[in-house]
């Protein structure tokens, strides 16, 4: 089981903070998985990251990983 | 030293050695608004010798519940003047230098070299990405904080390491600023005040470690914060591969850079209907009303006495119904006229057909068009 959490506005493409996925082998499939049950999600700007480490290229995932989806934020 | 500081004074690690890098500093605080008031305060409370402040911007009503350097009496008033003013009372040792400007990249190239550090305390992408490559570019330690609704992210960029290189910077957390559109702004999306209260102290917190070379700076690591479930959580950063290729590597290139442009959208002023046009032209079109339910005023009784087809669905299920305005002319609602915008792509990419229009201004506009 991967636990996904969404922060800031993404939530607002989701419609919730966090989704458990089963079978998963790596990053890259997981988003393809996210953008199939979350199309808003698609093209949305975010940074990737598998237990709290920040990641750019696919990632291996095992049973247990968080991964987490921050977007950018602008206010202050 | 002065009684003044006497509880940081007597603090272990600390003393008159810190105390002195303190006066010998020189800040600057780019944005006197959430963030900035905060920052400014403890900055000068804590004795930073100079502090330069930069916002053109002049204080509102609206600013006052999170800006807590401004009074009901100051509305109106540069935030620059009436800062610099409240700060000489708390602490008149302190020197302050304001611009009472839009912060341009001649300001960064200008400015930057006689500051130690930078502090990002603006409000828009174009200001951040624009202040972010200017500290790449002139090696400059850049105090990063950002809010969103109940969230907000703090860190500490292009940090001298040890071995002489740097950390990491924003465009290696997000080589390419995002759209206008994409993300909401808190005159959007709104913020609770005492949350860019807590990121501000933070990163005033930085600023200070930065300067006295107490503690470890938050280099090459993002914190976040949920207020809604006082959540910090702590990420490792690691250089982007886009990243250097994104930042200008001259003061020349950097200088040709249009930042405003790369931060606001390819959408033309006829994809986009004001209240009075809309009014004229679009009636017949169905109005889509992306908000969540939650969000006020909704449009039913309008839409009823106009005789427009009003359809209800939040950003988030806007794909499952893209299908049914395959071909068709509608007009997109939400809030405040963003979130609209980013709506119009998300249906042009699922169907070119549809002819999405997105009414400027939002709600908000449509409710004070007379």
């Amino acid at each position: 089981m991967i636990d996904v959490r969404f922060f800031g506005q993404l939530t607002d493409r989701t419609g919730c903070n966090t989704v458990s996925l089963e079978d998963q082998l790596d990053t890259d499939h997981l988003i393809r998985q996210l953008n199939e049950r979350f199309p808003a999600l698609a093209g949305a700007k975010y940074m990737l990251a598998v237990d709290n480490k920040m990641i750019q290229a696919n990632t291996i995932l095992s049973d247990g990983c968080r991964v987490d989806l921050l977007p950018p934020f602008s206010g202050g | 030293m002065q009684e003044r500081y006497h509880r940081q004074l007597i603090l272990k690690g600390f003393g008159t050695a810190a105390q002195q890098r303190l006066a010998d500093a020189r800040v600057l605080v780019i944005g006197a608004g959430g963030l900035g008031c905060p920052i400014m305060q403890y900055l000068v409370a804590a004795g930073v010798g100079h502090i330069g402040i930069a916002d053109h911007d002049r204080v509102s009503l609206s600013n006052l519940h999170r800006q807590v350097l401004f009074g009901d009496e100051d509305i109106g008033s540069l935030k620059v003047e009436v800062a610099k003013r409240r700060l000489m009372a708390l602490n008149p040792e302190i020197n302050i230098n304001i611009w009472p400007v839009s912060w341009t990249q001649s300001h960064c190239l200008d400015h930057f070299p006689t500051y130690d550090v930078v502090v990002d305390a603006t409000d828009n992408f174009a200001t951040r990405y624009l202040i972010n490559d200017a500290c790449v570019l002139l090696q400059k330690p850049l105090v990063f904080g950002a809010v969103s609704q109940y969230e907000g992210q703090v860190a500490v960029f292009n940090h001298l390491r040890s071995d002489g290189s740097r950390s990491v910077n924003y465009r290696d957390l997000f080589p390419v600023p995002p759209q206008s559109g994409e993300v909401l702004n808190c005159a959007e999306g709104g913020v609770l005040g005492v949350l860019p209260g807590i990121i501000g102290s933070m990163q005033a917190m930085e600023v200070i470690k930065l300067i006295t070379g107490i503690g470890e700076p938050l280099a090459d690591r993002l914190l976040t914060y949920d207020a809604l479930f006082q959540q910090f959580l702590d990420f490792t950063l690691s250089p982007h591969p886009d990243s250097a290729a994104m930042t200008p590597p001259s003061p020349k290139e950097y200088l040709a850079l249009d930042y405003a442009r790369a931060c606001s959208m390819d959408i033309t002023d006829q994809k986009e209907t004001d209240p009075g046009d809309w009014r004229q032209n679009h009636l017949a079109n169905p109005l889509v009303d992306i908000r969540e339910a939650h969000e006020q005023p909704r449009l039913a009784e309008l839409c009823a006495s106009l005789g427009v087809t009003l359809v209800e669905i939040p950003m988030s299920g806007l794909h499952e119904h893209a299908g049914e305005f395959s071909g068709k002319s509608v007009t997109i609602i939400c809030q405040s006229g963003k979130r609209s915008l980013a709506a119009i792509r998300i249906l042009e990419q699922m169907d070119e057909t549809i002819m999405a229009r997105s009414l400027k201004g939002g709600v908000n506009a449509l409710f004070t068009f007379k």
